[in-house]
């Protein structure tokens, strides 16, 4: 078979849409197989050739969104070469990995920064800024799906040579450091918008310091959103009452 | 603004899991978009500073339960912009927790029914039909578009309802008194969330230069010098 420069029938919209028929048995399995299913609509497979392509592969898969092109373009390079059972056992392996390193990667380092960034786009600029983030960010997780996709298919089986843990490790603590400076700066920038300056000084910090006991209380035992709100309104329930009796 | 909203609200509902993840489900990007439709305030900001706080330990990985907290800004700033008073924002904040809530069981309602339908995707593939697995899943992709728009749709109704019988109701009452202090004290209630989120893992430097940093802005504002 020819090698080609890029991977054909893979559509963007098949990559994007990976999740899209998630459920909590099977998980992206149907998106893998729509994905799938592009370049073998391209190869020009009859219905029994397809029937079988379909029964070989796994009913069920669970990867990182963003960096499932990587184990794709790996696949089809290597079913290429001719080397089809060695393309199902990569890929099926790079899922897995790729699934670990992009939640480590993506969802608790990239994503908790670029949100409290934002937060502090807001309160200094407004949501211009967080719009112009957003565009920024969702460019470059586009340049990312695209990227690996191509890398994937030019490297075949090389590509395990790119999980390299080490480096993903240092970039989810590098981004944790920033997160955890910018969040203090963030955080005093929202409550000074908060403060009411004039209110009565001794009461307002007996209420914020009941109040943010509270939500040291809730983050510390990761309460549930709805307990934090009843709890928030008990402090404010009690705070309103001692207010009324000490006046 | 009600026809922007409901549309964000879909954008919101295919982004967040479906199709992309671009994060425009994030309730701060959405929040901003709908800004730009209502207008922006101080008050805004911090609903949506609160929102972002409770969402933030929210990591979707796998069959977790999430919470809808994009279809809670949206609705968050629409009705409190609206009212623009004290007990009007914590109104908004407490029907955002509600909405986020049942955002998130309609989340799981959607992906239930994507498992009711994968006898037919397993009769597709005994097939080999390739365009059945195709139409399957792109009307499977396109229902949390209109989950994310019927979600934000009821709460801005069952909401409008709410503020217009809720807020007169309270006026110069003690309970507009007490929304009030629940809309001053939310934001010192929710940062713990955020900051113990960035501030785990022993990162003692940045944390505590960052704290330093925050407390400085404080001070300032105390003082009068920042606006």
């Amino acid at each position: 078979m020819s090698r080609h420069r890029r991977p054909e029938g893979v559509n963007w919209w098949r990559l994007w849409s990976l999740q899209g028929s998630f459920n909590s048995q099977r998980m992206q399995g149907l998106g893998w197989l729509v994905a799938m299913s592009g370049v073998w609509a391209r190869r020009g497979l009859d219905a029994e050739a397809a029937r079988a392509q379909l029964l070989d592969e796994p009913t069920s898969a669970n990867t990182h969104p963003y960096l499932v092109g990587l184990a794709l373009g790996a696949r089809l390079r290597l079913e290429e070469e001719g080397e089809v059972a060695q393309a199902r056992r990569v890929s099926d392996g790079l899922e897995r990995a790729l699934g670990g390193i992009g939640d480590r990667l993506i969802w608790v380092g990239v994503v908790p920064f670029v949100g409290v960034l934002a937060l502090g786009a807001l309160g200094v600029v407004g949501p211009w800024a967080v719009l112009g983030i957003w565009l920024a960010f969702a460019g470059a997780q586009a340049w990312l799906r695209r990227r690996l996709l191509f890398e994937g298919y030019r490297r075949g089986a090389a590509v395990l040579t790119l999980l390299e843990d080490r480096r993903t490790r240092a970039a989810t603590s590098q981004l944790g450091v920033a997160g955890a400076l910018l969040s203090g700066l963030v955080g005093g920038l929202v409550l000074s918008r908060a403060l009411d300056s004039s209110a009565e000084p001794f009461a307002t910090a007996a209420a914020v310091a009941i109040a943010g006991t509270w939500g040291v209380v809730c983050a510390r035992w990761r309460m549930r959103p709805e307990a934090w709100a009843l709890g928030l309104a008990l402090v404010a329930g009690v705070v309103s009452g001692l207010s009324h009796v000490l006046s | 603004v009600i026809g922007p909203a409901i549309f964000l609200g879909a954008l919101a509902g295919l982004d967040r899991t479906a199709f992309g993840q671009t994060l425009f489900a994030h309730p701060l990007v959405v929040g901003s978009a709908a800004l730009l439709f209502v207008g922006s305030s101080p008050d805004a900001f911090l609903l949506l500073a609160v929102l972002t706080c409770l969402d933030a330990p929210q990591i979707p990985v796998g069959p977790v339960r999430l919470r809808d907290w994009g279809s809670a800004a949206v609705v968050g700033v629409t009705l409190g912009t609206e009212a623009s008073t004290p007990a009007g924002w914590a109104l908004a904040l407490l029907l955002g927790v509600g909405v986020a809530m049942v955002g998130g069981l309609s989340i799981r309602a959607v992906r239930n029914l994507a498992l009711r339908a994968m006898p037919r995707v397993d009769r597709a593939i005994a097939t080999g039909a390739l365009a059945e697995l195709e139409h399957i899943h792109l009307v499977l992709t396109a229902l949390p578009a209109l989950r994310g728009a019927l979600v934000t749709a009821a709460s801005l109704l069952v909401g409008r309802a709410l503020f217009d019988r809720g807020l007169p109701a309270v006026a110069g009452a003690s309970g507009e008194e007490f929304l009030s202090l629940i809309w001053r004290l939310a934001p010192w209630a929710a940062l713990p969330v955020l900051c113990r989120l960035h501030w785990s893992r022993r990162r003692w430097i940045p944390a505590g230069l960052g704290a330093l940093g925050g407390a400085t802005l404080l001070a300032l504002q105390l003082r009068g010098g920042w606006s």
